[in-house]
């Protein structure tokens, strides 16, 4: 049983979705907790993006078996030039973890190479970074989050619905 | 013995484990009094989680904002038949939920809220989940931790003030194990991921046989809980 608006608006939606939207929107992707993703349009309407991306590989995942809050995890490659864009004001050294079921391959295996990443406890990764916060990225409802560094041309960015 | 100044790893919970003069944590958890911080060797210092503190009386954190689910993304339409069968449906399910699952009490409250409050703010006690969610107990043990650690820097930043009030930004509670997602179903259904945020009183007063001349006890006024999703739930503690 779902028990917040957010759940029937979707059961309200859902319907308009397949038949008003279904080719530019696949819904049954946004929950499903498995499976990377690299089309950026189907990105682009799910958060923001504050400069040009060149390619980019997501996931999405939910936090519980019966919550109905679920997150978007990015690895985005940009022009180094534009990484301000991606990583706005200075960064905050504090404790971070992955979300549960993020899977650590392709270039989100890069996370498992940042200093002092080790396994936390819900499987992914834990560690103390300097993390970013998402304005340019936010979109309702993903309007908490954060974003982290991965090179010169490589950002993190997860947000997660409240 | 280390101090926050000198050593990266400062842990006010290790502070004193070395010293054989060291007065006894006494403060009590609020509402609750077995309910202690987290512990162990994988738990962080306070500097790396949590909030921000400043001076000054609560104040509501201006990051704290309410989604519009995906209603800003899709045009608004009028509800369709299908749309009518699904309320019915949920409503049914609510009512045998209501009737057969009581362990599913306050997740069946809030969705009755949202089915029949017209979209306004709903108050629940926080302290019902921290009496039933080990998540919350864990919740609640980190975010006292917060605050203190908050009030010994803003202390040690002007050791002069004896007597302030701080208030801080929000934390994101269900994001991390410091905060972590409700365990129970009840609460994942019932609030599921929110937004905490704390303000409180100190007080400096003298500690005897102690190596600190002084120290700041903390007196947490309010923890003040929202959900930001569009149910709008909110709470204080």
């Amino acid at each position: 049983m779902y028990t917040r608006r957010a759940c029937v608006v979707r059961l309200l939606m859902l319907p308009l979705l397949m038949v008003g939207c279904s080719d530019d929107f696949d819904n049954s992707q946004m929950y499903s907790s498995n499976g990377m993703k690299t089309d950026i349009d189907s990105l682009k309407r799910l958060i923001h993006l504050p400069a040009n991306v060149e390619r980019c590989e997501w996931q999405t995942g939910t936090r519980s078996p019966h919550g109905d809050d679920w997150w978007l995890a990015a690895v985005l490659e940009v022009n180094s030039d534009q990484l301000p864009a991606f990583l706005p004001g200075t960064g905050t050294r504090e404790f971070f973890e992955t979300p549960p079921g993020l899977e650590l391959v392709s270039s989100f295996a890069a996370l498992r190479l940042l200093p002092d990443a080790h396994p936390s406890e819900s499987g992914g990764i834990a560690l103390i970074v300097d993390t970013y916060g998402v304005s340019p990225y936010t979109s309702s409802p993903l309007l908490d989050g954060r974003a982290i560094k991965l090179s010169a041309n490589q950002v993190f960015v997860t947000l997660w619905t409240n | 013995m280390s101090n926050r100044k000198e050593d990266p790893n400062w842990n006010p919970r290790l502070r004193n484990q070395e010293n054989p003069h060291a007065c006894v944590d006494t403060r009590p958890a609020i509402g609750r009094n077995n309910v202690m911080p987290t512990q162990g060797k994988s738990v962080p210092s306070p500097k790396f989680f949590g909030a921000r503190y400043r001076l000054g009386t609560a104040a509501r954190p201006i990051s704290i904002v309410f989604d519009n689910g995906f209603l800003d993304k899709f045009p608004p339409r009028k509800p369709t038949a299908a749309d009518y069968v699904a309320l019915t449906k949920w409503k049914a399910i609510l009512s045998g939920a209501e009737s057969l699952q009581p362990d599913l009490q306050d997740a069946c409250q809030a969705y009755r809220h949202f089915l029949a409050g017209m979209g306004l703010p709903r108050a629940f006690p926080y302290e019902s989940y921290i009496m039933n969610d080990k998540s919350a107990e864990t919740t609640l043990a980190n975010a006292m931790l917060d605050i203190q650690d908050g009030v010994e820097v803003i202390w040690e930043s002007d050791k002069a003030i004896k007597r302030f009030s701080l208030t801080g930004d929000g934390i994101s509670c269900g994001s991390n194990s410091l905060f972590p997602y409700p365990e129970t179903e009840n609460w994942q259904k019932a609030i599921g991921g929110h937004v905490i945020w704390l303000s409180g009183d100190a007080e400096v007063v003298p500690l005897a046989m102690s190596l600190f001349h002084s120290s700041p006890l903390t007196e947490i006024s309010c923890i003040r809980v929202e959900r930001v999703s569009s149910d709008c739930l909110c709470s204080r503690y």
